[in-house]
């Protein structure tokens, strides 16, 4: 695992909206690798630029939005420069895509069974006798129960987790290698989460697909995530293996999110939670220096005037601090 | 101070289904199926669920902002269900409510001072003058800077819209605060700042609050008691560090388990739910729980589990805490009387 290079580079990425009175960065350098077989987790808050980044690995990015540097690779393939024809043969058959609301994403007057056989159709040229049967039985492999019964039902049928399974299974249907989740699980209920949590873990054992896994939840990733990428204001301010992200959290935002987070199955609850002081700043109006020193606890001169480096501080462990780099 | 504030008995809300054109029965959702519970002056509960539980009917129900089928609200005293328009709209000032979206709660033309004022200048009679010191006195408290009363909603983040919101259920001292999962749109570092701040305003104020939400987090840090709902019913209740430390009803327990948290638990044995929540529409007959219960009895899938006390001011619906035994349903009921076949020993 150590040694195996990436499937996918971000090399510093970065994403600019186009407005009337010029760019406004998104995205800020941003370079991630993903390995075979990971999953790699992308967390943050609203407007931190997460789903950016991960519309933009299959250039999905809305008009008015563009790379406008770095590079996105694919086993070394340049995926930024690619001519738009490429890049749509590559969309579900090398890296597909599962969004938040799987209603929207799934067409509400074709059954279920269409929608999942047109895959097949479409990226394998399967006849429809044989799309179909393709289809129950990508149903079964995510675990939709009577799949012979569901391929004829309607997306309005169907509960939210058994939407999302119907979405996965669509994703996953030409064994794509990258599959990336933007917020898969957030509309669900806590229980049926749970449920779509375990189905993604197992399916990417069982199928080795690595994931890129987006979610403003760090509990959610903590439970799906081999390695985790924590963003704030259009940058990675920490990166890290799982386990080793939560034993000893470096940058500030990375401990203020744990601590603000109530868990129910704690031993003790705290008084008063831990907050992160202030706002996210805006895009465009973002402070000098480090982007969080305005909400810093432990925030000093040089953090005002100076951007923080991204220095190592422990196997595949990177931090963008000053006080971990003066450490280092 | 122990005093009782709100008591809930056997509150039922239905919403009839549209029926086609030749069938002879009339069919409900129960969305509140017979729930019962107190609150007393200066205490907080929390209402927890999951889509389709009740939750949120039943926070509407209690301040009758939907109309209750059945049961009993006694509010400071008087049945609320018995009271005229009027007298409803006067007690209202003792009733008020925070909603989950910040951005669509407020109309967009007013200034944060006519959104907070407006409460005051609907129950008082306080004087232009005073209802404005009054008003800024209130943004202070809820960490909103009063110079900014002039400015319009959609000039702050989704944080200070929500202090917006919770400044305005204030301003009328009112005794009872219902809290519509007042925090589940905020981002994470905000959503601590503003839990924070209810927690502080409640315990300054000696207001009651109840707090629905599906955030267990949430609702251990801010409630005293806290309520488990499941398809219409509450399936436990008791107080909060007593239930999440050890939850007796299987589905509590499932859902604590279901919670993922930031943190690492290697080795920890966890009970996941299978199933789906059933639709309210056809709920499952017995214990609502049982298909997806991990510890089902034969009994479950045909006796509705009483609520039974369990000791230390503890309910449980389940007849793993029954030694009794529940009722019988032995035939499905027709819908008509559905109101007295969800009805439990505890219910008189």
């Amino acid at each position: 695992m150590e040694a195996a290079p990436p499937l996918l580079e971000i090399d510093g990425l970065s994403i600019d909206a186009m407005l009337a009175d010029g760019p406004v960065r998104l995205v800020d350098g941003v370079t991630l690798g993903l390995r075979a077989g990971e999953v790699l987790g992308l967390v943050g808050e609203s407007g931190c630029g997460k789903s950016l980044l991960s519309y933009s690995i299959l250039r999905l990015l809305a008009p008015g939005l563009r790379i406008s540097g770095g590079d996105i690779r694919l086993e070394g393939r340049s995926l930024a420069t690619l001519p738009e024809r490429k890049i749509r043969a590559m969309r579900g058959n090398e890296i597909s895509m599962i969004f938040q609301e799987p209603m929207t994403a799934l067409n509400p007057v074709f059954t279920i069974g269409d929608q999942v056989a047109e895959v097949f159709r479409t990226h394998q040229r399967l006849s429809r006798p044989q799309a179909r049967a393709k289809a129950v039985e990508a149903l079964a492999a995510v675990g939709v129960p009577s799949p012979e019964i569901r391929v004829g039902q309607y997306p309005a049928d169907l509960s939210g987790g058994m939407r999302q399974r119907v979405m996965i299974a669509m994703a996953l249907a030409c064994r794509p290698k990258i599959l990336i989740a933007d917020e898969p699980t957030t509309a669900l209920d806590t229980t049926i989460q749970a449920q779509i949590l375990e189905l993604m873990r197992g399916l990417q054992r069982n199928f080795g697909t690595s994931i890129v896994f987006i979610s403003h939840d760090l509990g959610v990733v903590a439970e799906v995530a081999d390695h985790v990428a924590v963003l704030y204001c259009g940058r990675v301010v920490e990166e890290a293996p799982v386990a080793e992200l939560f034993r000893n959290p470096r940058h500030p935002y990375t401990r203020g999110l744990m601590g603000a987070v109530p868990q129910p199955d704690a031993e003790d609850m705290p008084d008063v939670l831990h907050e992160i002081k202030g706002n996210v700043p805006r895009p465009g109006h973002l402070p000098g220096g480090c982007r969080f020193h305005p909400r810093c606890p432990v925030a000093r001169d040089i953090c005002r005037i100076s951007d923080p480096p991204r220095v190592a501080v422990g196997a595949q462990h990177h931090v963008a601090c000053w006080e971990a780099a003066d450490a280092s | 101070m122990q005093a009782e504030l709100l008591r809930v008995k056997n509150l039922v809300r239905r919403y009839e289904l549209r029926s086609g054109l030749f069938s002879r029965q009339q069919r409900y959702i129960h969305a509140v199926d017979g729930v019962s519970f107190s609150l007393n002056r200066a205490e907080t509960l929390g209402i927890v669920g999951e889509s389709g539980c009740g939750k949120t009917t039943l926070s509407r129900a209690m301040l009758r902002l939907v109309e209750p089928d059945e049961g009993e609200i006694i509010f400071r005293g008087r049945d609320i269900r018995s009271l005229t328009k009027e007298e409803l709209r006067r007690e209202r000032r003792h009733m008020q409510i925070v909603f989950q979206d910040p951005f669509g709660s407020f109309n967009p033309r007013m200034t944060v001072r006519e959104l907070i004022d407006e409460p005051l200048s609907v129950h008082s009679r306080d004087s232009a003058a005073a209802r404005l010191e009054r008003v800024r006195e209130v943004m202070a408290k809820v960490g909103l800077d009063p110079r900014l009363c002039d400015r319009h909603p959609h000039e702050f983040s989704g944080g200070q819209r929500q202090r917006i919101g919770i400044a305005r259920a204030l301003v009328l001292r009112p005794e009872l605060i219902i809290g519509d999962e007042p925090v589940s749109a905020l981002d994470v570092s905000i959503r601590a700042q503003i839990l924070n701040l209810m927690k502080q305003l409640q315990e300054e104020s000696g207001a009651s609050f109840v707090m629905v939400s599906h955030d267990l987090g949430a609702i251990r840090f801010i409630c005293h008691r806290v309520a488990v709902m499941y398809l219409g019913r509450v399936v436990e209740e008791g107080r909060t560090e007593d239930v999440f430390r050890e939850p007796l009803h299987p589905y509590t327990r499932g859902l604590i388990d279901a919670v993922p948290v930031p943190r690492l638990r290697p080795g920890k044995t966890r009970q996941l739910l299978t199933g789906e929540i059933p639709s309210p529409v056809n709920p499952p007959r017995g214990c609502h729980f049982h298909p997806r219960c991990p510890l089902a009895l034969k009994q479950c899938n045909s006796v509705a589990p009483a609520f039974n006390e369990v000791g230390g001011g503890r309910r449980v619906a389940c007849h793993l805490f029954a030694p009794t035994g529940g009722i019988d349903t032995p035939a499905p009921v027709p819908v008509e009387k559905a109101g007295l076949a969800g009805r439990r020993p505890d219910q008189h």
